[in-house]
């Protein structure tokens, strides 16, 4: 997870100054990015109705997969979303090899990760047949839904 | 509106079966509509998360699987996790037992595990093609089937109640529960419900956690019960840290167990 990986020094000043930012704002939710960390920030509604529990102050923190942003693909190259928030996973067990490497050719409907949420096991599979040209999230990493997890080239014909 | 017993509208009953999973997924890919029942009343490769083995007797244990076609986003699918825990809770207190429930979803008497849950799914963008649940409960194991760690980490109802119990009812008791609140996670309003009746039997509220993602990827927190999305909220100082996963220990002063 990556809130211990990161310098916990760094990660304080940074979110201390996303809170002033908030307190200083009128909307209810800011949401800021510096290098590989991002802070969401929600104020606690007033007037929320149960039962859905209020947060007071919800924290993500997590790698951003910068390759999206970047023009480090070309525009046929088809990037696979997570469909939903959970643990991404690159090997059907902790000491497996991955399902696939960066360069790997993949088909259309393979099994090339699984996102876990609450003991769910998804397959993620390949939505296009073609070459694995980038591997977007970090293995045992969360991801939200509409992450990017692998850019794929697309190939007219594997044999 | 759907049929109230459609979990159950076909029970396939195996004397022996390696795995109730391997055989509803087998189903599920062949087209087969959501509603079946798998049982075993043997499963000699039982499965939990990560391949680890669930532990089971034949016609001790209530080893079954079902199949589900939910017409909702994958992004919903924790609640796959959340109602068969909730619905295998309810059918355990009607025997007067109490129980409670450990995130995601185990189930426990006390501190001592009495079931678990295993879900598999397949997806396709937006779209949730099936979805295989597994449950196991331990029904009529005595003192002596647990060996080892188990004697301190599990339980059976049997032996909470001092008697045996008629495992087929149980399956009958547990599948008009689970047609009840799979109902209900077709909808905001009834998702809600299940949030609800999830958190009064949550037994990490309040509690000292750890919670474990990957390999040294831990931290320490306070519980502080679900989120909208079923995910786990844990509180550290003054902030909520969200876990859509990750292996959760109970913290009980200087000692971690795991219950």
């Amino acid at each position: 997870m990556y809130f211990i990986e990161l310098d916990k020094d760094r990660l304080l000043s940074f979110i201390k100054e996303v809170i002033n930012l908030l307190e200083k704002s009128s909307t209810s939710e800011i949401e800021v990015e510096e290098e590989d960390v991002r802070v969401i920030l929600r104020k606690r509604s007033s007037h929320s109705s149960p039962p859905s529990p209020s947060i007071p102050t919800s924290i993500i923190t997590r790698d951003i997969a910068k390759e999206e942003e970047k023009p480090s693909f070309s525009d046929n190259v088809y990037i696979l979303r997570a469909p939903m928030t959970g643990v991404f996973y690159r090997a059907p067990s902790p000491n497996a090899p991955p399902f696939v490497e960066e360069g790997d050719i993949v088909r259309k409907g393979q099994r090339i990760a699984l996102l876990e949420a609450m003991k769910i096991f998804n397959d993620v599979n390949a939505e296009v047949t073609g070459k694995i040209v980038g591997i977007l999230a970090k293995n045992a990493s969360i991801v939200q839904e509409g992450d990017p997890l692998f850019a794929i080239e697309p190939m007219e014909d594997v044999l | 509106m759907r049929n109230p017993s459609l979990i159950g509208r076909v029970i396939l009953h195996f004397e022996t079966l390696e795995s109730t999973q391997d055989v509803a997924i087998d189903y599920a890919k062949k087209g087969e509509p959501e509603g079946l029942v798998v049982v075993a009343e043997e499963q000699e490769k039982g499965r939990g998360r990560w391949g680890r083995s669930w532990f089971s007797l034949p016609s001790k244990s209530l080893t079954f699987s079902i199949l589900l076609r939910p017409p909702f986003s994958p992004k919903f699918s924790p609640y796959l996790s959340l109602f068969p825990a909730l619905s295998c809770a309810q059918a355990i207190e009607e025997l007067g037992i109490v129980c409670g429930l450990k995130w995601p979803n185990d189930i426990l008497i006390g501190n001592k595990k009495v079931g678990g849950v295993l879900v598999e799914m397949e997806s396709r963008g937006e779209k949730i093609e099936w979805v295989v649940v597994g449950i196991g409960i331990n029904v009529n194991l005595e003192e002596v089937d647990f060996q080892g760690e188990l004697r301190e980490t599990a339980t059976s109802l049997c032996l909470t109640l001092g008697k045996q119990l008629d495992i087929q009812e149980l399956l009958q008791d547990i599948l008009k529960e689970l047609n009840e609140k799979y109902y209900l996670c077709l909808s905001e309003e009834g998702r809600g419900k299940i949030r609800n009746m999830y958190e009064e039997r949550d037994l990490l509220k309040g509690e000292i956690l750890e919670v474990i993602l990957g390999k040294g990827q831990t931290l320490k927190g306070v519980g502080e019960g679900i989120d909208e999305r079923g995910f786990l909220r844990v509180r550290v100082g003054e902030d909520i840290i969200v876990f859509p996963a990750g292996d959760v220990h109970l913290l009980k002063r200087e000692n971690p167990r795991k219950i």
